[in-house]
């Protein structure tokens, strides 16, 4: 599996980060544009390791980061790799970068569009609804949307092994910690050895899924919906494609697959084990996988892939999940692809929607800036307005709170960049009348725009302040060596600004304010 | 290219076609404060009444008794709740062109570990790093506490997760 190991890649780079700088860069290639124009589906396995270098790049904001996609196709081997080197010594400062075959230079970019607002249904309305991954708060609320809006057949296929409702004996219960507590208690009344806290966080996480599950499929029958629950091992494409007949034969072909990842636990590179990660990927996209395989044939409209975004609320903690879900993108855009215009798909990310992912500390500091959480339940509406959202092009979609006027929303491939230019008589012949005064602060501030303008893209506006020279920078050695400065640009996330330092040493020689929007 | 104010505020954009010339323009102003923001039974019997019970490896918990015919069509009407203030972003490939600063890192570690690939790129690019001066290897795994790695193998034909 490709993608564990370069996680133990990384991991490695991460042990071994003390005083030193480290560096981390992976390569693949889909195409060139990370898959975005149909990659063919067995590329996009390689699509998760963007994911990766992201979440490297929030967790150790000083390991230099890169994920390269390299389109490759009939040119000998020395040309792509001159085409990496030159990027690692000249690119810029996006983490993500696409290099295609034709020499174009790509990053990936967010494009502000109008919100689908559709109201009247262009849901499917013949066939069977599957829905994969069941029990997980924003895909219930989508769920159930959809079947206000139009009554379906769904069939939900979810991993944990359900019991009779009157069997649960903490039905008087409803504050997880309160079920925790009960199970602790039941296990020591009953004089059983006492249970792992693993153990009984699974238990936990059991009841409070089954419960969400029967809450979904009430809701579903309350609006008018046939359902039923399947409990499968999504990692066995033979019990997969048994549900799969069985349900055909009753309700006819798959008209919707829909798939919801969801994150839960949380632990750095690091601490992160490989059996976790691979736990991580298999259960997210070997289902997916088999699903698509197994659908080949019936009559799809829609395929939904939901996961929560973890480029603007940042991936730190959930490196398995960052590379699933990007993954998943690119599933969705190789799907595309193969079954054309007869199907809409959607791979939805949201950002800051009440799922239980925004810590307190994150929701307070959105509400500062004038940023509200989402409610499940108008998520749940808006994914459904996107998915009867009939434009084919729109496959990878970012939802997200509105911002307060004149602010964009960013893409943490720049959560923390850190830029090197070299000067030497060769690039920099007009400071030859300038070795003892030093370089020029007109030139300090283009390179602080240079950084800024890459963050900023295209159609972004920069506005540099509070620029300042904090002392000279002197060219002794300017005609005999390259002389190499840093330009670190700190704590841009999705708070669209930044301190850019100029590091001649170990000191700043110059700063400024830059502010992007 | 930038302009500055007698305030000491520079405004720039660029225009698409010339991407670092910046160009004095109003804009309103936003204070900046601080240069670190902080960051049922309704399932029924489960066993022995459902048409599913014998499915392979997977355990059908509920199936709806009335399979029968096709649900109506009835589009219902849209809730009327406050409208929902969410922002629609579509995720896509931008052309950005090299802007000439590279990884600063790269001039400070010690070994890059080079993962390959089986297109002979991995062998490609270290030959190239050893030429411009930086110490590279290419190596299966890399070991524990290296500083440097370049994994390539998502440049190799990969047919599946496993």
């Amino acid at each position: 599996m490709i993608q564990l190991e370069a996680f133990k890649a990384a991991r490695s780079v991460i042990h071994g980060l003390g005083e030193s700088r480290c560096l981390f860069i992976t390569v693949q290639d889909t195409g060139g544009d990370f898959g975005m124009s149909a990659a063919s589906e067995k590329d996009a396995w390689a699509g998760g390791l963007p994911g990766l270098a992201r979440t490297v790049a929030a967790e150790r904001p000083d390991v230099g980061v890169k994920a390269l996609d390299v389109e490759k196709e009939g040119r000998s081997a020395e040309v792509p790799a001159r085409r990496i080197l030159r990027e690692l010594t000249e690119g810029g400062p996006e983490v993500e970068v696409g290099l295609s075959s034709d020499g174009t230079r790509l990053s990936q970019g967010l494009e502000a569009t109008q919100l689908s607002r559709t109201g009247a249904t262009n849901l499917p309305q013949d066939g069977t609804v599957v829905v994969h991954g069941a029990g997980h708060g924003i895909f219930t609320s989508s769920v159930v949307e959809m079947a206000k809006r139009q009554r379906q057949r769904f069939a939900l296929l979810g991993s944990v092994v359900m019991q009779e409702e009157d069997e649960d004996p903490f039905a008087s219960l409803s504050d997880p910690e309160d079920i925790r507590r009960a199970l602790i208690e039941l296990s020591r009344h009953q004089g059983e050895n006492a249970g792992t806290p693993e153990l009984f966080e699974q238990q936990l996480h059991s009841f409070l899924q089954q419960r969400e599950v029967r809450r979904l499929m009430r809701e579903l029958r309350a609006a008018g919906s046939n359902v039923c629950y399947f409990a499968v091992n999504s990692t066995d494409a033979g019990a997969l494609e048994a549900v799969l007949t069985q349900v055909r034969s009753q309700w006819g072909g798959v008209a919707a697959l829909l798939h919801a990842s969801a994150s839960r636990e949380e632990s750095r590179i690091e601490a992160k084990t490989d059996s976790q990660l691979a736990q991580v990927l298999r259960s997210n996209l070997l289902g997916v996988e088999y699903l698509l395989a197994l659908t080949k044939q019936d009559p799809i409209q829609l395929i939904g892939f939901l996961s929560p975004s973890l480029h603007e609320s940042g991936s730190a903690g959930h490196a398995d999940y960052a590379m699933a879900n990007e993954t998943l993108n690119r599933i969705a855009c190789a799907e595309a692809h193969r079954r054309g215009s007869n199907c809409v798909i959607r791979s939805i990310n949201w950002a800051f929607c009440d799922d239980g992912t925004v810590s307190s500390q994150t929701e307070m500091s959105l509400s500062a800036q004038g940023i509200q959480i989402i409610t499940r339940s108008q998520t749940g509406r808006v994914i459904v307005d996107e998915f009867s959202n009939n434009s084919r092009s729109d496959i990878q979609v970012l939802l997200a709170p509105r911002r307060p006027s004149g602010r964009a929303v960013l893409h943490t491939s720049y959560l923390k960049s850190q830029s090197e230019v070299q000067i030497d008589q060769a690039n920099s012949p007009q400071l030859q009348d300038h070795k003892v005064q030093g370089v020029p602060a007109v030139m300090v501030m283009e390179w602080f725009l240079r950084n800024a303008r890459q963050t900023a893209g295209p159609k972004g506006f920069i506005r540099c302040r509070d620029f300042q020279q904090l002392q000279g920078i002197a060219l002794p050695d300017y005609g005999k060596v390259s002389v190499p400065f840093s330009i670190v640009m700190d704590s841009l996330s999705s708070f669209q600004w930044a301190v850019s330092h100029l590091l001649g040493s170990s000191m700043p020689t110059g700063r400024c304010a830059i502010m992007l929007c | 290219m930038a302009s500055s104010d007698s305030a000491g505020e520079t405004i720039a954009e660029s225009p698409p076609s010339t991407p670092f010339h910046a160009v004095v323009e109003e804009c309103e102003a936003t204070p900046i404060e601080s240069p670190f923001f902080p960051a049922t039974p309704e399932s029924g019997p489960v066993a022995a009444a459902s048409p599913f019970v014998k499915v392979a490896e997977a355990e059908l918990i509920a199936f709806e008794a009335s399979v029968q015919g096709a649900p109506a069509a009835v589009p219902k009407p849209v809730s009327s709740e406050p409208e929902v203030a969410v922002d629609r972003h579509v995720i896509r490939g931008q052309v950005a062109t090299a802007c000439g600063l590279g990884l600063t890192q790269l001039n400070h570690v010690d070994k890059i570990h080079i993962v390959p690939d089986d297109r002979r790129v991995a062998e490609a690019l270290r030959d190239l790093l050893l030429a411009e001066g930086f110490q590279s290897e290419i190596t299966d795994s890399v070991p524990p506490n290296a500083c440097a790695a370049i994994v390539m193998s998502g440049l190799s034909e990969i047919t599946s997760l496993d």
